[in-house]
């Protein structure tokens, strides 16, 4: 089932102090200007269901498996469109926040690019 | 000029950091809340105890940006939100119990950083 389908309209101009250590951080294209500017930024769509273990996310030129969730994770994403991926393939268990991945290579992410997320 | 009372906020029983001492000024006078679901009751108090104004920063950006906050609250899950604003000078109260994490970790300090905060660790100083 999908539970999220949208398309990335921006790339904060300090997205890269994440993205360079693997982490990817969105935000909702609502989001204030203060926190766009660090932020990959998706056109704000309907979220129907929760991010679990196992989820599939498919990211520009990437395949994303989901290992971890964090316990605030899926209420950050649902209230403020905000999620981290962490792209580390590690299985310790999430932060707060964080939803942990496996990937198939690291994403290359433009402007226009897909983001779905299907369970 | 407007008088603004100071508040002191101290970190939850599973928090990190602080105290810290918000004192809002004419120059910063927005109690900016960064969270889901309007103006949470944390940033609430911090408002009414100070006389400054609770700002929704989810909806728009106070004029001035991060140079009008008196302080930001945040529900941040450690990684993102939680460097953002030390980083830009804001004294930052994170509602959850996180600890300085993510590439911004350096910015996080006791001294400008507090988290598991809840309406009973904000008193009047």
């Amino acid at each position: 089932m999908q539970i999220y389908s949208s398309e990335i309209v921006r790339i904060g101009e300090q997205a890269n102090l994440f993205l360079d250590e693997g982490i990817v951080v969105f935000f909702g294209d609502n989001a204030p200007e203060e926190l766009q500017d660090f932020a990959v930024i998706h056109k704000l769509e309907q979220i129907s269901g929760e991010i679990v273990v196992g989820t599939k996310i498919s990211l520009s030129d990437s395949n994303l498996e989901v290992v971890s969730v964090g316990p605030v994770a899926n209420e950050n994403f649902k209230n403020l469109g905000h999620l981290v991926l962490k792209l580390d393939s590690s299985t310790e268990e999430a932060q707060l926040g964080d939803v942990r991945c496996t990937f198939d290579n690291k994403p290359n992410i433009r402007i226009g690019d897909n983001l779905r997320i299907n369970n | 000029m407007a008088d603004y009372k100071k508040v002191k906020v101290e970190a939850g029983p599973s928090g990190w950091g602080g105290p810290l001492e918000i004192q809002p000024t004419d120059e910063k006078k927005y109690i900016v809340c960064v969270t889901g679901g309007g103006i949470h009751p944390v940033a609430q108090k911090i408002a009414d105890l100070t006389g400054a104004e609770a700002f929704d920063g989810f909806k728009s950006s106070p004029e001035g940006s991060f140079k009008a906050m008196a302080c930001a609250v945040i529900d941040c899950g450690g990684t993102a939100r939680i460097g953002v604003y030390p980083m830009k000078g804001v004294p930052t109260i994170d509602i959850h119990d996180t600890t300085p994490a993510g590439p911004l970790a350096q910015f996080i300090k006791e001294e400008n950083f507090v988290s598991g905060v809840s309406e009973d660790q904000v008193t009047e100083a």
